[in-house]
């Protein structure tokens, strides 16, 4: 095993070891649950009901998840000094940054497959259509909270854990209106039109990766546009990942 | 071919002299540091600069059991962390066995840090066992010494999470973290802390022994008494600053009276 699967094993042990986590992984399976008893109260609408709130849920636990333990693993361990024993082996500051990332990564992974597939059960049981359309929304919704992971691993190696949740969770909004800021430039003067444009192309368009209404109605995009956003989620993944070694390799731990 | 060069050969009788004594002073140092500067600021925008290192030079040498008592805010801490590179000098350099740049720095170092901050929802043998991996053991003799290290530290048998420890057990499990790699160098700051009278002596008592095995310790405290049965040699800090280094026969039997004079401070009759 190499040092960047033993960080990552470390960080997949401790997590699962916090009944926190457990107890809020139970909490939205129940809410899972519940979507079933809700959904038929609403007349006429009870499968796109059913199909929101498992998504919504889905969504909520991941982003909860994300938030809390991306920053806990890197802000926190900084301000607590969790990365001494670590780095006071032969171990390579990227390494920590990547391993953790991986650690986090496979969690949000199994955590999406495990409630992904208790929402897929009940829609069976609910005796609700499970198209295959669906599973390209879930992919797509672990490909955005992995992205908002590498955001928050980055906001982590320099801010403290709390700024670390605000800004990534400020940045998330901002990340699903991005379009907005395009309607802004094309109302505004030069100035404004330059830096809405270029937070624009800055920004992560995490709205882009709400497939999940398309999903449902058999709307999605083509191949190509899906492999177009797939590649842009990994690549700026990919770009976050790099910065936040860069910066976590600079950085005083004092 | 031989070049022509208007400079100065650089191999006269003084330079070879300060080589070979650099070479000398290498061989016999485990640690040196050297005019380290370390900055700190009180305020995001730079404004109010406090010096926690001024300038400090130290060398500890080889095989030697060796105490770096100040008090708090001294920089004992400071100078810890840009020893280990956790944290960067404003100037000045701090280096381990003096290894060149090829090899990790940290590979025969075993570090204990004062406020130490474990994984708390693993076992302790699990996290000893990743911590043997991680130093380089393969699987099997990490998880063997997982087990012996933590007989030797005095916590075989103990089960749950890190979590459920003791202050005292969890120092006791740092110190097995520091130790699972059997490093040449020990790093050690404040090791005592949060251990009672009985786990403090056990605690000496082994790092005794891991001294008389020929490993070279490094430690700070603030409980002198410990200092003077564990030491050999003393270095003290003050203000950032190192006040020089004796031998550990040189507390004598009132080794309070014998820091405070060093530091300057008043004492008590």
């Amino acid at each position: 095993m190499n040092q960047v699967q033993i960080i990552a094993a470390i960080t997949v042990r401790e997590i699962v070891g916090k009944r926190l986590f457990l107890v809020v992984f139970a909490g939205i399976l129940l809410l899972l649950i519940a979507g079933v008893l809700v959904a038929p109260l609403n007349i006429g609408e009870s499968n796109k009901l059913f199909y929101d709130l498992g998504f919504a849920f889905l969504a909520f636990f991941l982003l909860l998840f994300v938030l809390l333990e991306g920053g806990r693993q890197v802000a926190g361990n900084r301000e607590n000094g969790g990365f001494y024993w670590l780095l006071a082996k032969p171990v390579k500051r990227r390494q920590v940054i990547i391993g953790i990332f991986v650690g986090l990564a496979l969690l949000v992974a199994a955590c999406l497959v495990l409630l992904g597939g208790v929402f897929i059960v009940l829609l069976a049981m609910a005796g609700l259509p499970v198209k295959v359309s669906l599973f390209i929304p879930l992919g797509f919704l672990y490909l955005k909270y992995i992205l908002l992971l590498g955001l928050v691993i980055l906001l982590g190696t320099g801010f403290s854990l709390f700024s670390t949740i605000f800004f990534s969770l400020g940045l998330f909004i901002i990340g699903h209106g991005t379009a907005m800021l395009l309607t802004v430039a094309g109302q505004s003067g030069l100035f404004i039109r330059l830096s809405a444009l270029t937070f624009y192309h800055i920004l992560p368009d995490f709205s882009a990766f709400h497939l999940a209404s398309a999903g449902l109605h058999q709307q999605l995009p083509s191949a190509g546009v899906l492999g177009k956003l797939m590649v842009y989620g990994l690549g700026y993944m990919g770009i976050l990942l790099v910065l936040s070694c860069w910066r976590f390799s600079r950085v005083n731990l004092d | 071919m031989l070049q022509q060069d208007n400079k100065k050969p650089d191999f006269t009788p003084c330079t070879l002299y300060r080589k070979l004594y650099t070479l000398y002073r290498n061989s016999m140092a485990a640690i040196t540091f050297e005019n380290v500067t370390k900055i700190y600021y009180r305020d995001f925008w730079r404004r109010q600069p406090v010096k926690a290192l001024d300038s400090f030079c130290l060398e500890v040498e080889r095989g030697s059991c060796f105490a770096f008592l100040g008090l708090n805010g001294a920089g004992k801490s400071t100078a810890i962390r840009v020893l280990l590179g956790f944290t960067q000098p404003a100037g000045g350099s701090a280096a381990i066995f003096s290894r060149p740049d090829t090899a990790h720095p940290l590979a025969g170092v075993g570090f204990l840090a004062e406020d130490i901050g474990l994984p708390a929802h693993v076992s302790p043998e699990y996290f000893l066992r990743s911590v043997g991996k991680l130093a380089g053991m393969p699987a099997a003799e990490a998880t063997e010494r997982a087990v012996e290290i933590l007989e030797f530290v005095g916590l075989s048998g103990v089960k749950g999470r890190i979590k459920n420890l003791s202050r005292g057990m969890r120092q006791r499990l740092g110190l097995a973290q520091a130790l699972i790699h059997d490093p040449d160098l020990l790093i050690l700051d404040e090791p005592f802390t949060g251990l009672d009278i009985s786990g403090r002596r056990e605690i000496i008592d082994r790092l005794l022994e891991l001294h008389r095995q020929g490993k070279t310790i490094f430690f700070s405290s603030h409980i002198l008494e410990d200092v003077a049965r564990l030491a050999t040699h003393v270095g003290i800090i003050h203000r950032g600053s190192s006040l020089g280094v004796c031998r550990a026969g040189e507390l004598g039997t009132r080794p309070e009276e014998f820091f405070l004079e060093k530091i300057g401070l008043p004492q008590k009759g």
